[in-house]
């Protein structure tokens, strides 16, 4: 299992969450992302952040805690794992997204 | 209700181009977000969670018909075909697109809404009882004073960068339905021993993370006087809030640091020396704006309604329903019909496009196309003939509106929390979703009787913690939500602030430690004595035992 | 700096600002703290409020004065709002009333209606157009009795006549 960051952002257009992957495209799947796991690679990904927020593609870019395990990436934080799977709730006419299950199975 | 004269759609629709222009340079880049944010926001375009979040203002919680399809209609095109009524009368879109805001703007324009001022540090929607102009023991509909309120504070050039937001909440009856003693300003409109009508002023009152209750600063002042009276206690509050710390810069603060006496002077002596509006333009202004809310034609009709009682008696559901969710009406005959939006194991306040355009089409059928929206997050139809209930019951019921809950355990106000908000602690949804659950047999919660649960998923409590008979706030502790408890709050005119039980509960354990409350109330209760009564005589103690002494 | 004028001019600002330990410069017009007041100045006088006066309490002789600069150390503290209105109302100023500091283009329409005449703008951040734009971006206003037009316009239409 690794730990370590991954940086996060919200979608300028449209507001959605978005992670950095390692090509630098921006994905709305966390499992998608880069992980920096030496704090070095973090700040560089930080650094990326706010070259990103100036070409006004994305907004609010910040690190994240998280966890890779095989193909899955899990934030450390509640609060994270929510932003990154949508809401617990099976809001009305949409149903709760898969990963759901994982984030709270983590929780627990 | 009012309806935009030319002044009012122009002053909208400008101010709707003007945010498609500025939401065009933001995406070009021209401003920045830290530019760009102060401009949404007054707009009222958060940043949330998950994404954008609009907040549209429903001014003192009053629409019609027409409003409420379209709320429907731009849950459909711009969004996931729902909505989110807020304990602030408002309405929330969780999902919308920057690109798309000033098209959804226009499209509120054109049905004489907007969503100014629904953030950002000025003064926000003002708020009224959601049965005004209809309740049985009202003085007078407080909702020509709210209009002109909104009017006057719509960018309201002096106070747009206030120290921090500001709430009015506005009530024109004896029975407290506004919680004006926990708003910046509350006003109680009540009348002076000559008869005449004036207002209660009470200031600094609120909740967030140092609920306090509002004081009067003013018994009576004469309806006219009000703006120039507001603009008084504004502009102390703009000079002298704090600046430096912005959980002390609400002006609840300022009076307690300053001292409500001495605060009081200050608005006098700024109210002595400032000039005011011509008292003759705001009374011919009132009267104006009073003209459209004139009551409609009521038909005169029996008080004795056998067909209804028929009903009543063939169907015990219905008839609870009537019991629970049917408030008097000052016309007889009529009824006001409150709508819950909680079912049981749903989401407080949320509700569909579909079930929107159903209560849009019951308000045309059976009530002069008005609807309110009432801050414990349910719906109102202020207008209906009793002999109508049966059939709108129907309806409702088959469109999972139908719950026999208002005012009772099942009725919970929670806030979005965690799931949506990106301030949250811990999330409330679920927990208002597990309590109801519990708690979703009928006959059950009308044994248990008025008991009001309001969960907040953080201290800035816009579930209504403090003032909930129960209220559950939830937090964070090393990574993991959990849930503290206060008894006693109220937000009526004997208004109190819960106090805090103990340690608090896991998710798991909230609804068990809800029905061990609950159940220690029904062991203690006096007869016919409320939750809030008995929690009054008895205090917390023995609530405390049964909760967590060793077994 | 440009100099913004509430009708769209731009100009070149004449005035010179004198700090609190600086002599006053043997002519031209200058502008000094509050502090420094009452003061014998070579050409007209203006001077500068810090923004956390309470101006209408102050007991400011504003007779001599051809000039006050009110500040917006950021662009959400509106205190000077307060300031400006109290100067207009409360002590009937009719001199030039400045704003400087941090100011946005969105602000102007506020500021104008409270009184303030001219804007030292301090930046090159935004396209001229954006702050002259600005000024005629909303041109409808509810509030009652602030600028020196008087009445609300909005009020003044519905009850004319
Ligand atoms: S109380 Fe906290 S979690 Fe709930 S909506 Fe308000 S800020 Fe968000």
């Amino acid at each position: 299992m690794d730990h370590g960051h991954v940086l996060t952002a919200n979608r300028l257009s449209d507001g959605i969450v978005v992670f950095l992957t390692a090509t630098s495209a921006w994905s709305e799947q966390i499992d998608e992302a880069v992980l920096a796991r030496e704090p070095l690679a973090a700040a560089a990904l930080e650094k990326r952040g706010v070259e990103f927020e100036e070409t006004n593609l994305v907004t609010g870019a910040y690190l994240i805690e998280a966890e890779r395990q095989g193909a899955a990436i899990t934030p450390t934080r509640v609060r994270e794992r929510i932003r990154a799977c949508g809401p617990t709730v099976a809001y009305l006419g949409v149903h709760t997204p898969p990963c759901h299950a994982q984030a709270t199975a983590v929780a627990a | 209700m009012y309806r935009y004269d030319e002044f009012d759609q122009t002053f909208v629709d400008q101010r709707v181009e003007q945010f498609r222009s500025q939401t065009s340079r933001r995406l070009s880049g021209e401003l920045t977000e830290e530019e760009f944010k102060p401009i949404r926001l007054m707009n009222g375009l958060y940043l949330q969670l998950h994404g954008y979040m609009l907040r549209v203002a429903i001014p003192y919680g009053t629409l019609n018909a027409l409003q409420m399809r379209t709320l429907a209609d731009i849950s459909e095109t711009y969004d996931k075909g729902y909505g989110h009524f807020t304990t602030r009368q408002n309405i929330q879109y969780n999902w919308p697109k920057l690109e798309d805001t000033p098209d959804i703007l226009a499209d509120l324009a054109s049905v004489e809404m907007h969503a100014i001022q629904t953030s950002g540090n000025c003064i926000r929607n003002v708020t009224a009882d959601h049965w005004a102009g209809v309740a049985a023991d009202e003085l007078a509909d407080p909702r020509p004073v709210a209009e002109l309120i909104r009017q006057w504070s719509s960018l309201h050039p002096e106070f747009s960068f206030l120290p921090r937001k500001f709430k009015v909440a506005v009530t024109g009856a004896p029975a407290d339905r506004a919680a004006v003693k926990f708003h910046d300003i509350g006003l109680r409109m009540h009348l002076n021993d000559a008869g005449e009508r004036g207002w209660e002023v009470i200031v600094g009152g609120g909740q967030g993370r140092t609920p306090m209750v509002g004081v009067t600063v003013r018994e009576f002042l004469p309806e006219e006087e009000l703006l120039g009276y507001l603009e008084a206690i504004m502009r102390v509050y703009n000079l002298f809030g704090r600046r430096d710390n912005k959980y002390k810069a609400r002006i609840k603060i300022l009076i307690h640091e300053t001292g409500a006496e001495e605060f009081s002077r200050l608005v006098e002596e700024e109210y002595a020396r400032a000039p005011r509006p011509s008292v003759e333009v705001e009374r011919k202004e009132l009267d104006r704006i009073s003209a459209y809310f004139a009551p409609p034609q009521y038909e005169t009709l029996s008080a004795l309604q056998p067909d209804l009682e028929g009903r009543k008696l063939e169907n015990p559901e219905f008839a609870r329903w009537v019991r629970t969710n049917v408030g008097a009406h000052r016309v007889t005959g009529y009824g006001i019909v409150n709508i819950s939006l909680k079912p049981a194991g749903g989401i407080p306040g949320d509700a569909t496009a579909e079930q929107m355009r159903t209560v849009a089409d019951l308000a045309e059928r059976f009530s002069h196309s008005e609807i309110r929206v009432s801050h414990h997050q349910n719906l109102v139809l202020p207008d209906v003939k009793l002999s109508d209930l049966h059939e709108i019951w129907t309806v409702l019921s088959a469109d999972g509106m139908g719950e026999a809950n208002i005012g009772l355990l099942g009725d919970i106000i929670a806030c979005p929390g965690l799931d949506y908000c990106a301030l949250a602690t811990a999330r409330s949804i679920p927990i208002a979703q597990s309590i109801s659950r519990q708690f979703s047999d009928p006959s059950r919660l009308e044994d248990i009787g008025p008991l009001r649960v309001n969960i907040s998923g953080c201290i800035n409590a816009c579930g209504h913690h403090h003032v909930g008979h129960i209220g559950i706030l939830g937090l964070e502790k090393k990574g993991k939500e959990f849930y503290q408890v206060t008894l006693g709050g109220h937000s009526g005119t004997d208004a109190s602030i819960g106090g805090v039980l103990g340690k608090g509960f896991s998710e798991d354990e909230i609804a068990g430690a809800i029905e061990t409350i609950v159940d220690t109330y029904l062991g203690i209760r006096g007869d016919s004595e409320s939750f809030l009564e008995c929690i009054r005589r008895v205090g917390t103690p023995p609530f405390k035992e049964a909760l967590y002494a060793p077994a | 700096m440009p100099l913004l004028e509430r009708n769209g001019q731009i100009s070149d600002d004449l005035w010179i600002a004198v700090g609190d330990d600086e002599d006053l410069p043997a002519q031209g017009d200058t502008i000094v703290s509050y502090g420094r007041l009452p003061l014998d100045a070579p050409g007209r006088l203006g001077i500068s409020l810090s923004n956390d006066l309470d101006v209408g309490g102050l007991d400011l002789q504003v007779d001599g004065l051809s000039l006050i600069v009110l500040n917006f150390p950021s662009f959400a503290d509106g205190r000077a709002y307060s300031q400006a209105r109290a100067l207009r109302q409360d002590l009937d100023y009719s001199g030039e009333l400045r704003a400087t500091g941090h100011l946005l283009p969105d602000q102007l329409g506020f500021m104008v209606e409270v009184g303030f005449d001219s804007f030292d703008l301090q930046t090159d951040r935004f396209p001229v157009e954006r702050w002259t734009e600005a000024l005629e971006a909303v041109t409808l206003t509810y509030h009652r009795h602030l600028s020196r037009t008087g009445q609300s316009p909005i009020i003044a239409a519905r009850h004319a006549g």
